[in-house]
């Protein structure tokens, strides 16, 4: 063996060394069925943001954004991360504090409290589906990629990889998971990072490569590219709205909402991530596609492989830790895909069916053995299919999207019957597929399969709505009783709890439009005058402000 | 009106200010659709309302005056501190703990306190809004009380002197 390959060899196996210290830890954190689905909530905002980026940095990921700089211009490689990052920011700001106050545990359990048991039979198996979908790809994508770094056969590596991640979610579940994704974003950073720096030294600053580069004209030049505005992917309204309708309906999405400490910290949580991913995943990653070009020049490779052609140029040790991201970024999709799938499963089928008065406590061991089970599963199928891991991946989409346009409906209309719900999301569901198998790839052609989810359910639930009784609260007659305002209630309190939130944030926004440097007079200047810069600060700060 | 021990429970964690679908679940250790399904017939039976039937505010509560009437009496110390301070008994009790304990992990506030862990969390996030503690650790939940926190532990700490006594 080669000292290089010693080396590469050696980071790996210090990286899994880390993930089984962190199994060990968390484990002891584990007593209840809470503990182990959505760590008792008590999630922090960091560790809610740095979870979310590293579910985006996924195996898949990587060479994709690198990829479409190159076949569809840098900006639109840029557009596949910003995407996400608006995506995420909706989510957070909108839906998850929701989410959050629901007391849910998974989605398919939101859909039982809003429409009926019919309804939330479905959506377990379209989220399952959705979530091992993605899982299923991620062993591939990580024993395709050890077994070219290494040489290693396929079975083995990703016998490996699903052993080592899996021995750590069983043992301690979401923290470990939590605590995981935090140490795979840090190693993806530093990595990245350190790869730029070292190819603006090698190759050169990036506004001459950039403006160098074949093609750049419409490369680099040109915002749109060679991207348009159809329904087919990569197109921009696919970029711009794909994922948010796709973690509506996600399980794994949903996790880190349920998780969170407070709604504050999971507002935070996901404006945080999204912050990461554009400095980290958008144009920094797109621009590896460019000095892919610039390095190789353009038809002497594919452009799915610009990321793994520069992972090559960097130097030893550097590559290693390139690696070690690489792996990083597939094992924290598999870990959290994986609890992703095996929630809806012990929640919803197991406890729901089987054992419904079983304590928190009793809920542990079958939730590790699901867990261990559906790893099995994922690790046999990505032996016998590998072939079919990009089908895996786009069924993501496919059993995502119906969930989500019936729960964004049904969160802003009280009209939504659960007739409506449930044909609306299973009829989406079955349409997608039959768009996906159809021979003649009509998703090619006309329309990514998400598309036609996305109209189908709504349809389907707006002509079913208007034609069924909707719940009690939804009927025109109904007129609700008026809260009490008896003294000793809380409630008659409400409007206090409320005015100390408007107090702490006015307090922190004049502290924020505070000038840090500059005489008495300009800052005393700049205070009187916070009726400006509020709309400003509102702009920069929304979360704060409003 | 004969109410069951788990919708009585509900009804009381609503006066405290408990009122979320979060808080239910998390109090009652039982699922949210099954939390859900309690909140929705006492709803039928005009105890208590939501608060908005669309966005974030369908997951919060409110009592209607049907409901307040259905409410168990409370002794002396805990109509005091509803009444005036909006907290009951378990989360003066945090407070108390947390005033000698600053940083005091979740965790080890509910053992010590013996009090389950998802009701603790629900107690917690009641105090943190209210503005009586605060709390940080990137991993593990950590609390501190604030000075307005302390006051109230040092107001009623003779009133529960005598209670005791």
């Amino acid at each position: 063996m080669d000292f290089k390959v010693f080396l590469l060899f050696s980071e790996v196996v210090l990286y899994f060394v880390l993930m089984v210290g962190i199994g060990l830890v968390t484990k002891k954190w584990i007593s209840s069925i809470s503990d182990f689905f959505i760590s008792g909530r008590e999630v922090s905002a960091i560790t809610i943001g740095l979870g979310l980026s590293a579910i985006m940095f996924s195996g898949a990921t990587l060479p994709a954004i690198s990829g479409l700089a190159i076949t569809h211009g840098v900006w639109i490689g840029s557009l596949y991360m910003w995407g996400w990052a608006a995506g995420i920011i909706i989510f957070g700001k909108t839906f998850a504090p929701a989410i959050r106050r629901s007391g849910v545990y998974t989605l398919p359990e939101w859909a039982q409290i809003r429409f009926d048991e019919k309804t939330r039979t479905v959506v377990a198996v379209a989220t399952s589906m959705a979530a091992f979908g993605s899982l299923f790809a991620q062993v591939v994508g990580l024993g395709n990629n050890l077994t070219a770094l290494t040489g290693i056969p396929y079975w083995a590596t990703t016998l490996v990889i699903t052993v080592l991640c899996t021995f750590y979610m069983y043992a301690g579940g979401f923290w470990a998971l939590s605590i995981s994704d935090m140490a795979h974003m840090i190693v993806i950073m530093i990595a990245l990072v350190g790869s730029v720096i070292y190819l603006i030294v090698r190759f050169g600053d990036p506004i001459t490569v950039f403006s160098g580069v074949a093609g750049a004209d419409w490369r680099v030049f040109s915002f749109i590219g060679k991207a348009d505005f159809s329904l087919r992917f990569p197109s921009i309204p696919s970029l711009v709205f794909g994922w948010l309708l796709t973690m509506l309906g996600c399980q794994y999405y949903w996790m880190r909402a349920v998780g969170g400490r407070s709604e504050k910290a999971v507002k935070r949580g996901y404006c945080l991530s999204a912050l990461i991913t554009c400095i980290f995943g958008s144009t920094l990653l797109a621009g590896f596609g460019i000095y892919a070009l610039h390095i190789y020049g353009e038809g002497n490779f594919q452009s799915g492989t610009a990321f793994g052609m520069i992972v090559r140029t960097l130097p030893l040790g550097m590559d290693g830790l390139m690696l070690v991201a690489m792996v990083a970024a597939c094992m924290s999709t598999f870990s959290t895909a994986l609890l992703g799938v095996s929630s809806p499963i012990l929640r919803d089928v197991f406890q729901r069916f089987l054992r419904p008065n079983a304590t928190a406590e009793e809920l542990v061991l079958p939730s590790r053995i699901i867990t261990l089970g559906v790893a099995a599963i994922a690790w046999m199928t990505a032996l016998l299919w590998k072939e079919s891991a990009a089908l895996a991946l786009a069924a993501m989409w496919a059993f995502s999207v119906p969930t989500a346009v019936v729960l964004v409906l049904a969160h802003c209309s009280k009209r939504i019957t659960n007739q409506a719900g449930f044909l609306g999301v299973s009829i989406g569901i079955i349409v997608t597929v039959i768009w996906y198998f159809a021979p003649g790839k009509l998703w090619a052609k006309y329309a990514h399969p998400m598309w036609v989810g996305f109209f189908v359910t709504l349809i389907v639930t707006t002509v079913v709505t208007i034609f069924t009784k909707p719940k009690f609260y939804g009927m025109d007659h109904f007129n609700p009783q008026a809260p009490s305002k008896m003294k000793g209630l809380a409630q008659s309190n409400a409007a206090n709890i409320s005015n100390f939130q408007t107090q702490e944030h006015k307090k922190a926004m004049q502290q924020l439009m505070r000038p840090s440097i500059g005489s008495q007079r300009w800052k005393s200047f700049i205070e009187k005058r916070h009726r400006c810069t509020t709309p400003i600060a509102k702009l920069i700060f929304p979360h704060i402000v409003d | 009106m004969n109410l069951n021990k788990n919708e009585k429970k509900i009804l009381s964690y609503i006066r405290e200010g408990r009122n979320t679908l979060a808080d239910f679940t998390d109090n009652l250790g039982i699922s949210a659709p099954e939390a859900n399904n309690i909140a929705e017939n006492l709803e039928h039976q005009e105890f208590i309302i939501k608060e908005s039937y669309t966005g974030i505010k369908r997951y919060n509560f409110l009592l209607t005056d049907k409901g307040a009437k259905e409410l168990t009496q409370l002794s002396e110390i805990e109509k005091e501190l509803l009444t005036k301070e909006s907290i009951n008994l378990n989360q003066y009790k945090i407070l108390k703990y947390t005033s000698v304990n600053p940083n005091a992990i979740a965790g080890v506030i509910a053992e010590k306190l013996n009090i389950p862990a998802m009701e603790l969390i629900s107690d917690l996030r009641y105090l943190v809004d209210k503005g009586l503690m605060k709390e940080s650790g990137i991993l593990r939940r950590k609390v501190s009380v604030f000075p307005k926190g302390v006051e109230i532990v040092n107001n009623y700490e003779q009133m529960m002197l005598q209670e005791s006594q």
